[in-house]
């Protein structure tokens, strides 16, 4: 064991890959000595020997009875962690947090977790822009302690890019992060955000279904009834499996979501037997919630279409059109709608009259060259984004290879060296290119 | 109702169509009832129809006073046999002497005799094998005719079509030649659509035809429905162009002659007197409930020339009394704010309702709120598919990337909560 | 240990509390919480709770003051804690004549009574905002159930110079004044901010 611990003090940074296949060889030996390595632990530093810790991390978490002592660990590991050295042994690490966030999961320690993972999260990843398989960790959690507002502070950084080989990310990593990212920002009402979560989910690069993503498609067509008031389909680039076996698995929802779309005024009662046809298995999905806020949609929309076509419209009437008991319901229906902004109505309660506006938005306010601003400087800094990615694709050797129509043996007798003439030849283009 | 005259009506039809629209006509109204069944049987005498004979008695027994005539019936089958005979044997002998304008007669004159016998599927039979006779277009257009006039009776409307533009192939239809031919194949063709519902093609199609045709086609149709089928169409299809100009049209005009109710009926519509224009309508309804081949698009019609009514009488306003309106075309505020307001969201009218004080108000579209919403909708659109663009090229660099197939490994419980 | 820092944590949010700027309260909590709660050493109090509790009622978030209430401990769920979220509740239903009676009906504590009186000020302002901007008639009943107050006292404050209702006194009904929704926009800056902003626009289409 000693042994272990010197060879992880001792080794140098241009070493750690050596250092990597020697301990995963000790692997089996270590396993065995909890005390040991509880001790190694303690004898090391996470900013220095990140490599090492996390493969001592992950003996310990492999024996039968994992102490407290261990969730302790972890937590000190994360909190000081090297994140490139940590990434060399990215497999092993993600292992080691995936039985941290059960164990926390199990026992209710959830605000810990999010706090130590999400610290743990900000070091591990090459940049902001990164997934990692933590980021799922981290929303399980937080979707099992409630605390939307901790994981609603993740995911509203955007994700641009993944490293599977720096970070461990598999695709149901993916999947669960914008799964449970779309979950969480529908416990918060961000409906738009949240069908652009499942969005993405849904055009994961995939050759076989996947039980995460038909759930996601389940809700996915439940927030695009509250989004657009009716289902827009799958997005185009989802893969050609999800396509063709999508519609069978979920045929209840598809129903749902037909009735829902087919939208005139009139067919408030046949929505309603959809919805109570297919309640169970809304229950069993876990979207009972979901649905009965789809309904509660369905009451705002034919009010909302009321605007196209009427100037004014008495409460009766307009409790009639969107199927609601009475006047006073459709007022206070009307209240909550013009409280967050959904329609533009001025309530008469003398005459028991509304009149509706045509647009609900003005224009005409310092509110709109906010609104303007902040769209063209996210745009702005997309353009950027693009500009450097496409700058970073037109420098790699691979595209000049391939603009110049050099065949891949010249290229690799380039790799081997100026020693050879045609590689000296072909190296002195690609220098004039850069 | 009872001022609905059939023999009038009827006196304009000829052959077994006159049959088959006083059938029509029996067995939907009470009142016609016996009548119609009489004058059935009195046409039906003067054919040879035997087997359609026996059906309307069999069926009108209550109110016919006549008996089943034996006597009449074999003596006509009889007469048939041995004209059958005839026929055929005729036939052989020009099929051996290879004459072919002989053999082409000689088929049509067998198909005759089975249209008459209400044998329409050998009478069809007939017809079409003397299409490798026809040796000029006149003789294409006559078997035409003669199938489509079975298809018509038969109520296979594909044939129809099918000859109807075999018939539109031929020169001297192509080239307007022949008024009556063109006529007849218009007339045709406009039963076609008829039925597809492609109400604006049937208008279009009538408006082709000539006064000329005068009794020729009386076996099919009478001129004065020719009037009203294109004047029906028209009113709900045409915009006030086309309306004009069928006013306008010279050779239509004598068409509408004969149906002065029509003619009112358009200028009323086109000079938007909607009151009487829509009693117009009224007043027609009776005699169409029993044409057998518009029974089913009145209601249909007469709903679109309603719609259009009211689409055009709020056009030249930017705001209108709903009250007023109300009383032009016949119907409670309450009823007309439901048809206006469904006409509204078929976006066929471009207003709003104030249903407090019954004004509709035109609408204007507000471009600068537009242009705002749109913006600010491609913005949001830009972002969004960049961003998603942006992650799927990362993700896309690395190929091996994806969900695949299963393997049989023991451990795919934790996923999801 | 626990119950220092437990101290510590009731400390920084009378802090905050006293402090009369509230806008810190609710990143706080949500640190605090994070670095303190988890089920087995709970170092918080149910002064705690409340404030952040009553922090999210104060910005009208009632979706994830629902979430904090699920997510605090049985125990805690009680006394004070429990009249704060019945107030929650109230609202969450738009009733609001539940709500103000959550308020009125309950003592208070000392330290907690500053943020009973932001949140039914914010309260106050809110739904005269939206009075404002949904009604052109409205009975002194709804007036006087949205902001909690009796129908006498509802009418002066209504009527005052500030608000300005128009009040008709034979249909008992009052007109609200759409003024009082333009002095709640928020101001554009202006000035050296904006036009380096302008400036770097422009670079960019001229340089794309």
């Amino acid at each position: 064991m000693d042994q272990v611990v010197s060879l992880i003090r001792d080794t140098k940074e241009a070493d750690l890959d050596t250092l990597k296949k020697t301990l995963e060889s000790v692997l089996e030996k270590i396993r065995g000595n909890t005390h040991g390595v509880t001790n190694a632990l303690g004898q090391l530093d996470p900013s220095k020997h990140s490599m090492g810790m996390v493969y001592l991390l992950y003996a310990k978490s492999q024996s039968r009875d994992v102490d407290p002592s261990f969730l302790n660990n972890v937590e000190f590991f994360l909190a000081n962690l090297h994140g490139k050295h940590t990434q060399k042994a990215a497999s092993r690490f993600v292992q080691v947090c995936h039985i941290y966030t059960e164990i926390c999961r199990d026992n209710a320690l959830y605000s810990r977790g999010i706090k130590a993972l999400t610290t743990g999260l900000q070091r591990f990843r090459p940049s902001n822009d990164f997934l990692t398989p933590l980021h799922a960790d981290v929303l399980c959690l937080c979707l099992k302690a409630k605390n939307y507002k901790a994981g609603f502070n993740l995911i509203e950084n955007k994700i641009f890019d993944i490293d599977p080989n720096a970070t461990g990310l598999t695709p149901k990593d993916m999947l669960l992060y914008f799964y449970y990212g779309g979950m969480i920002y529908i416990g918060l009402k961000h409906y738009q955000k949240a069908l652009g979560f499942f969005e993405t989910a849904l055009t994961v690069p995939a050759f076989a279904l996947n039980a995460i993503m038909v759930e996601v498609y389940k809700k996915y067509m439940l927030v695009s009834l509250l989004v657009h008031g009716k289902h827009t389909g799958l997005p185009k680039h989802a893969m050609n499996i999800v396509q063709k076996h999508m519609k069978t698995l979920c045929s209840q929802y598809y129903e749902f979501a037909t009735v829902f779309g087919s939208g005139n005024i009139d067919n408030v009662d046949k929505v309603k037997k959809s919805f109570e046809d297919n309640e169970e298995t809304f229950k069993s999905d876990n979207n009972l919630g979901l649905a009965r806020q789809c309904m509660q949609a369905l009451a705002k929309r034919n009010i909302q279409k009321l605007t196209a076509t009427y100037m004014t419209l008495s409460l009766a009437d307009i409790a009639k059109n969107a199927g609601l008991n009475n006047a006073a319901a459709t007022e206070k229906v009307l209240l909550r709608m013009i409280e967050n902004g959904e329609i533009n109505a001025v309530i008469d309660q003398k005459g028991g009259m509304v009149s509706f506006g045509e647009e609900v938005q003005a224009f005409d306010s310092p509110q709109t060259s906010v609104i303007l601003e902040t769209r063209i400087d996210q745009s702005i800094s997309l353009a950027n984004r693009l500009k450097n990615i496409d700058e970073d694709i037109t420098s790699s050797n691979n595209y000049i290879a391939r603009q110049l129509g050099v065949r891949e043996e010249a290229y690799s007798d380039f790799e081997r060296g100026p020693s050879s003439n045609r590689g000296g030849g072909i190296r002195r283009m690609f220098e004039y290119f850069r | 109702m009872s001022s609905f005259d059939l023999e009038q009506y009827i006196s304009n039809y000829t052959g077994l169509t006159k049959v088959k629209r006083l059938i029509f006509a029996a067995e939907n109204s009470k009142e016609l009832r016996s009548e119609a069944a009489r004058l059935a049987v009195k046409q039906l005498k003067t054919g040879i129809n035997t087997q359609l004979y026996k059906e309307v008695l069999e069926k009108f027994a209550n109110d016919l006073n006549e008996k089943y005539d034996e006597a009449w019936v074999s003596s006509v089958d009889q007469e048939a046999a041995k004209t059958l005979e005839k026929l055929e044997i005729e036939l052989n002998s020009f099929r051996t002497n290879l004459i072919k304008e002989s053999i082409r007669m000689g088929h049509n004159e067998l198909g005759d005799f089975y249209f008459a016998r209400g044998e329409l599927q050998n009478a069809f039979k007939s017809y079409l094998r003397t299409r490798d006779y026809c040796t000029s277009s006149k003789h294409i257009i006559h078997m035409c005719l003669s199938v489509i006039k079975i298809g018509i009776e038969t109520g296979n409307f594909n044939t129809i079509n099918q000859y109807v533009q075999k018939a539109e192939q031929t020169p001297d239809i192509a080239e307007g030649q022949d008024k009556v031919a063109v006529s007849k194949i218009a007339v045709a063709s406009a039963l076609y659509n008829l039925e597809s519902k492609k109400y604006k093609t049937v208008a279009k199609k009538l408006l082709e035809c000539d006064v000329s045709l005068g009794d020729e086609f009386n076996d099919v149709i009478s001129l004065q429905d020719i009037a009203i089928y294109a004047g029906l169409t028209a009113l709900a299809t045409f915009d006030r162009r086309e309306l004009y100009n069928l006013l306008d049209n010279s050779s239509f005009k004598n068409f509408l002659e004969l149906v002065p109710l029509v003619r009112e009926l358009i200028q009323d519509f086109y000079e938007s007197r909607y009151t009487s224009a829509l009693t117009g309508l009224d007043r027609l309804l009776p005699e169409l409930v029993f044409d057998i081949h518009l029974r089913d698009h009145v209601q249909p019609l007469y709903q679109k020339i309603r719609s259009r009514s009211l689409i055009q009488y709020v056009s030249p306003f930017t705001s209108v009394d709903m009250n007023r309106m109300a009383k032009v075309f016949n119907t409670s505020v309450v009823d007309l704010e439901k048809e206006v307001a469904t006409l509204i969201q078929e976006k066929q009218i471009k207003a709003r309702i104030d249903s407090h004080n019954k004004i509709l108000y035109a609408r204007m579209t507000d471009q600068r709120n537009n242009t705002f919403q749109r913006v600010i909708d491609l913005g949001d659109s830009y972002i969004h598919d960049t961003e998603n663009n942006i992650l799927r090229m990362n993700i896309m660099k690395h190929k091996d990337f994806a969900v695949k197939p299963l393997r049989r490994t023991a451990n795919k419980n934790q996923m999801m909560m | 240990m626990s119950s220092q820092s437990g101290k510590t944590v009731d400390s920084k949010i009378t802090e905050i509390i006293e402090s009369g700027d509230l806008s810190t309260l609710i990143p706080e909590c949500e640190n605090i919480e994070l670095e303190y709660c988890s089920d087995r050493d709970n170092k918080v109090s149910s002064y705690f709770y409340a404030s952040f509790l009553f922090g999210y009622l104060i910005n009208n978030d009632l979706d994830n003051c629902r979430f904090l209430w699920k997510r605090i401990p049985k125990e805690i769920k009680k006394a004070e804690v429990a009249a704060v979220w019945k107030i929650g509740q109230a609202l969450w239903q738009r009733d609001y004549t539940e709500t103000y009676n959550a308020v009125k009906n309950f003592q208070w504590s000392q330290a907690l009574k500053p943020l009973v009186d932001a949140f039914l000020t914010n309260l106050r302002n809110r739904n005269l905002n939206l009075i404002a901007k949904a009604y052109n008639s409205v009975s002194v009943s709804d007036l006087s159930v949205m902001l909690g107050m009796g129908e006498e006292e509802v009418i002066q404050h209504v009527m005052s110079d500030y608000v300005d209702f128009h009040y008709d006194q034979q249909t008992k009904y009052f007109t609200p004044n759409k003024n009082i929704l333009k002095t709640n926009e928020t101001t554009k800056s202006t000035g050296l901010d904006t036009i380096s902003s302008l400036a770097k626009k422009t670079l960019f289409l001229e340089l794309n």
